[in-house]
C-alpha cells in the first residue's frame, strides 16, 4: 500500500508542470545564492587586503567631518577572509562605516525605489518566496485532486488505513521536492567550488549549507500546508485559491503586521531617533566649537591688532592660539564620539527589543521562521542583518525628510566648509557601533518553529482526510 | 470457491441522513459466479447500499457480510484485498499512463506488483487500444477511461467486483465490450455487484436483480425472470405505483 501509493504520487509529482517550474526556480535560486556567496568570498579576500592598507594609512590621516557625516552603515559578520571551517568564527558583530562619498540626497534613487517597493525583501528572498509558493501548489492537488477525480474512493475501497495512504501521498510529493532542491544546490555548490579555489572550506559555505537545510524544511512546511488546505477542499481550483490566500497571509499580512507591532513596542522602550539625534548632537557640538574657535581667533587677532606686537610675539600668539584650537577640536571630537557611542548603544537596545518581539512571528509564518533561522549555528543569518540595515536606511530617509522641514536644526551637518584643520585622531577611538551578537548557543532551536508548523499542518491535513466521506 | 458461496450478504440494512430515511431495510445476497444488479430511480438508495458495503458509511442497523466476515468490525479489513470498486465517474490520474495505473491498483492491499505481461493481458481483456497504453490518461476519451478503470479493478484479481453505473455515457460498442468482460469475469468464479439504471445492460449480464424504491427492496428477479420478463415494463409499473 505505502510503496504503491508513494510510487504513484512520486510519478504524478515529477510529471506535473509546477514541478518543472520548481526545478527551474530552485536552480536559479541556488545559482544566485551560491554566486553571491562565492563573490562575497572573493571580495572579502580583496577587502581584507584593503582594510589592512587602510588601517595603516588611516592612523596618519585626518578624519573629515563631512565624510563622517555622510557615511552609511553596513552590518557585517566579523570574519576574516575565507577562514577555514576548522576555525571557530568570531560571532561578535560590528558596524563598519563605509563612505558613500555622497550627501544623503544623492543616495542611489533606484535603491530608494526598491526599498519603497519591497521593503527589506531582496531578490533572493523573492525567489525563496516563489519556491515556497510552488511547493504549496504542489501540495494543493494531493487530496483535492483525488476527491475531484473520484480516485480516492477507488483506492480507499480496496486499501485499509487512511493514515498510511496519507503518509504515502505526503512522502511521494516530498521526495521529488527534496531531490530537486538538493540536486540544484549540490550542483551549484560543486560549480562554485570549481570557480573559487578553497571555496568549499569557507565559513560561509557552512552557513549556506545550513540555509539549504532550512530552505528544504521551509519548502516541506509549504508543501504540507498545501496538503492541509487540500484535505479540507473538494476541488483543485478551490484548494489552489485557498492555498494562495494562505500563502499571501502567512508571507505578508502576518509577518508585516507583527513587524509593525514589534517596532511599535520596541520604539518607546528605546526612544532615541538615532540619525536625528546624531546630527543634532553634532550640530550642537559644532556650534559650540565654532563659537569657541571664533572667540580664540578674535582674542588673538584683537591682542595682535591692539598691541601691534612684533613678528616674534605674533608667532608665539599664533602658536598659543593653534594649541587652543587643537584642544577644542580634540575635545569636540571626543565629545562627539562619546555621544554617538551612547546613541548607537541606545539604538542597538531598541533593535534588540524589536528582534526579541519580532521573532515570535516565526512561530506562525514559515517565511518569517526561515529568515530568523537562516545562518543559525554560525550566527551569520541574513534576516536580522537585513532588518537592521533596512531600519537604518529608513532612519536615514526620515532624517532627510526632517532636514527639509527643519533646515535650521541640522544645517551644520551639511555645510561644505570644514571649520577644523586636519587632526590625527586615534583610529581605535573612531566611533564604532558594536552590535551584540545574537545568542548562538541555542541557534539550532531556530529550526523548531518550522518543524512545529509542519507538524501542525500535517495534523490539520490528516484530520481533513480522516473526516472525509468519499461517497 | 463454490458457486453458492455467499460473497455479499446484506440483511435489514437501514441508514438515515438526518431526518431522511435513505434505507428502510434492504436484504440481498450475491454468490460466487453471480452478477447482481441493483436497479432503481435516482435517490432510491442504490449508491448508499454500495457505500455501506464499501465501508464509506456505517449502517444504523442491519449487517453487511463480505466473504462471511463483517468487514468493518472486529478488524476484518483483510477482505478488501478481494474487492475491486469502480465508481460511476473517474478521471483517474491524468499525468500517468495505463501501466502506472495498473501497477498502483494491482499492488494495493496485495503483496506483489503485477508484472508487465499480466498488465498487458488485462488491457487486452478490456480492449483498450494498445497505442494508448503508454499515453497519458488525460488524453483518453470517456470510454477509454472507463475501460482503464475496469482494467484497474481486474488487475487486482478480485473475487468481488463492485460497479456503480458502469455504462454511464458509454457508446454501444464499449458497452458490448464491458458485457463481455463481466461475463468472462463471472465465468471465472467472480461475483459482480452493480448499481445501474441501464435495463438493457442488466438483461445481458445480470443473474439476479433487485429493484429499489425509496430505500426499500421492492422486487427481486432471478435469472429466468430477467430473461423472460419485460424489465422495462415492470420497472415503470412499480415506479408509477409509487
Amino acid at each position: 500500500m505505502l510503496a504503491a501509493v508513494f510510487r504513484k504520487e512520486f510519478r504524478v509529482q515529477v510529471r506535473s508542470a509546477e514541478f518543472l517550474l520548481f526545478l527551474v526556480s530552485v536552480t536559479v535560486l541556488s545559482g544566485l545564492t551560491l554566486t553571491t556567496v562565492a563573490s562575497a568570498c572573493m571580495e572579502e579576500r580583496r577587502w581584507a587586503a584593503r582594510v589592512e592598507e587602510s588601517n595603516r594609512l588611516r592612523a596618519g590621516l585626518a578624519i573629515n567631518w563631512k565624510d563622517l557625516g555622510t557615511t552609511g552603515y553596513l552590518l557585517t559578520p566579523e570574519t576574516a577572509g575565507c577562514a577555514p571551517l576548522r576555525e571557530r568564527p568570531r560571532l561578535s558583530r560590528h558596524l563598519v562605516r563605509l563612505r558613500t562619498n555622497a550627501p544623503p540626497e544623492q543616495i542611489d534613487s533606484l535603491m530608494r525605489l526598491l526599498m519603497a517597493l519591497a521593503g527589506p525583501v531582496s531578490g533572493l528572498d523573492l525567489m525563496v518566496f516563489w519556491a515556497g509558493l510552488l511547493a504549496l501548489l504542489m501540495g494543493t492537488p494531493v487530496v483535492a485532486g483525488e476527491k475531484q477525480g473520484r480516485t480516492l474512493g477507488m483506492v480507499w475501497a480496496v486499501a485499509p488505513g487512511r493514515s498510511v495512504w496519507w503518509l504515502a501521498q505526503w512522502s511521494g510529493r516530498l521526495l521529488p521536492l527534496w531531490a530537486g532542491w538538493a540536486g540544484a544546490f549540490g550542483v551549484g555548490l560543486g560549480l562554485a567550488g570549481l570557480w573559487v579555489p578553497g571555496f568549499l572550506s569557507d565559513l560561509r559555505v557552512g552557513a549556506t549549507v545550513w540555509d539549504f537545510w532550512m530552505g528544504g524544511l521551509y519548502l516541506t512546511a509549504w508543501l504540507t500546508i498545501g496538503m492541509a488546505v487540500s484535505s479540507w477542499t473538494r476541488r483543485v481550483d478551490v484548494a489552489v485559491l485557498g492555498g494562495v490566500l494562505t500563502w499571501v497571509g502567512l508571507n505578508t499580512v502576518l509577518p508585516w503586521g507583527w513587524h509593525l507591532v514589534s517596532a511599535a513596542i520596541a520604539r518607546p522602550m528605546s526612544p532615541s531617533e538615532f540619525f536625528l539625534e546624531q546630527y543634532t548632537v553634532r550640530a550642537r557640538l559644532l556650534k559650540a566649537a565654532k563659537e569657541q574657535q571664533a572667540e580664540i581667533v578674535r582674542r588673538w587677532l584683537g591682542q595682535a591688532l591692539e598691541r601691534q606686537e612684533d613678528l616674534s610675539t605674533l608667532r608665539r600668539l599664533q602658536e598659543e592660539a593653534n594649541r587652543a584650537l587643537l584642544e577644542i577640536r580634540q575635545k569636540t571630537q571626543q565629545d562627539w564620539m562619546r555621544a554617538i557611542q551612547a546613541l548607537e548603544e541606545q539604538y542597538a537596545a531598541r533593535f534588540r527589543h524589536y528582534r526579541a518581539w519580532v521573532q515570535w512571528a516565526g512561530w506562525l509564518s514559515p517565511a518569517h521562521a526561515l529568515f530568523l533561522a537562516m545562518g543559525g549555528p554560525t550566527g551569520q543569518g541574513p534576516g536580522t542583518d537585513r532588518q537592521s540595515l533596512w531600519d537604518r536606511w529608513r532612519e536615514w530617509d526620515a532624517l532627510i525628510a526632517r532636514k527639509v522641514q527643519e533646515e535650521g536644526a541640522i544645517t551644520y551637518a551639511f555645510e561644505g566648509d570644514d571649520p577644523f584643520a586636519p587632526v590625527r585622531p586615534d583610529p581605535r577611538a573612531l566611533p564604532r557601533l558594536t552590535m551584540p551578537a545574537p545568542d548562538t548557543s541555542a541557534a539550532g532551536w531556530g529550526i523548531l518553529p518550522i518543524l512545529i508548523q509542519t507538524f501542525i499542518a500535517m495534523a490539520i491535513s490528516f484530520l481533513g482526510v480522516a473526516r472525509y466521506d468519499p461517497r | 470457491m463454490t458457486h453458492d458461496e455467499a460473497i455479499v450478504e446484506v440483511e435489514d440494512l437501514r441508514k438515515a441522513f438526518g431526518t431522511v430515511q435513505a434505507l428502510r431495510g434492504v436484504w440481498f445476497r450475491v454468490t460466487a459466479g453471480e452478477t447482481y444488479a441493483l436497479l432503481g430511480p435516482n435517490g432510491a438508495g442504490k449508491s448508499t447500499v454500495l457505500n455501506l458495503i464499501l465501508g464509506f458509511l456505517r449502517p444504523d442497523a442491519g449487517t453487511v457480510r463480505l466473504f462471511g466476515q463483517m468487514p468493518y468490525r472486529d478488524g476484518g479489513h483483510s477482505v478488501r484485498r478481494w474487492i475491486a470498486y469502480v465508481p460511476d465517474q473517474t478521471q483517474l490520474y491524468g499525468d500517468l499512463n495505463a501501466f502506472h495505473h495498473l501497477e498502483l491498483f494491482g499492488a494495493l492491499g496485495r503483496d506483489r506488483r503485477p508484472d508487465r505481461a499480466e498488465m498487458e493481458r488485462v488491457l487486452e481483456t478490456v480492449r483498450l487500444p494498445s497505442e494508448a497504453w503508454t499515453r497519458r490518461v488525460k488524453t483518453y476519451s470517456h470510454g477509454m477511461l472507463r475501460k482503464l478503470a475496469i482494467a484497474c479493478a481486474l488487475v487486482r484479481r478480485p473475487r468481488l467486483l463492485i460497479l456503480d453505473e458502469p455504462t454511464l455515457g458509454l457508446d454501444p460498442v464499449t458497452i458490448q465490450d464491458m458485457i463481455r468482460v463481466l461475463v468472462d469475469f463471472k465465468a471465472a468464479g467472480g461475483a459482480v455487484l452493480l448499481a445501474t439504471q441501464d435495463l438493457l445492460f442488466v438483461e445481458h449480464v445480470a443473474d439476479r436483480a433487485g429493484l429499489m424504491r425509496a430505500g426499500e427492496m421492492v422486487l427481486e428477479w432471478d435469472r429466468e425472470a430477467i430473461r423472460q420478463a419485460d424489465l422495462r415494463k415492470t420497472y415503470l409499473e412499480w415506479m408509477a405505483a409509487s
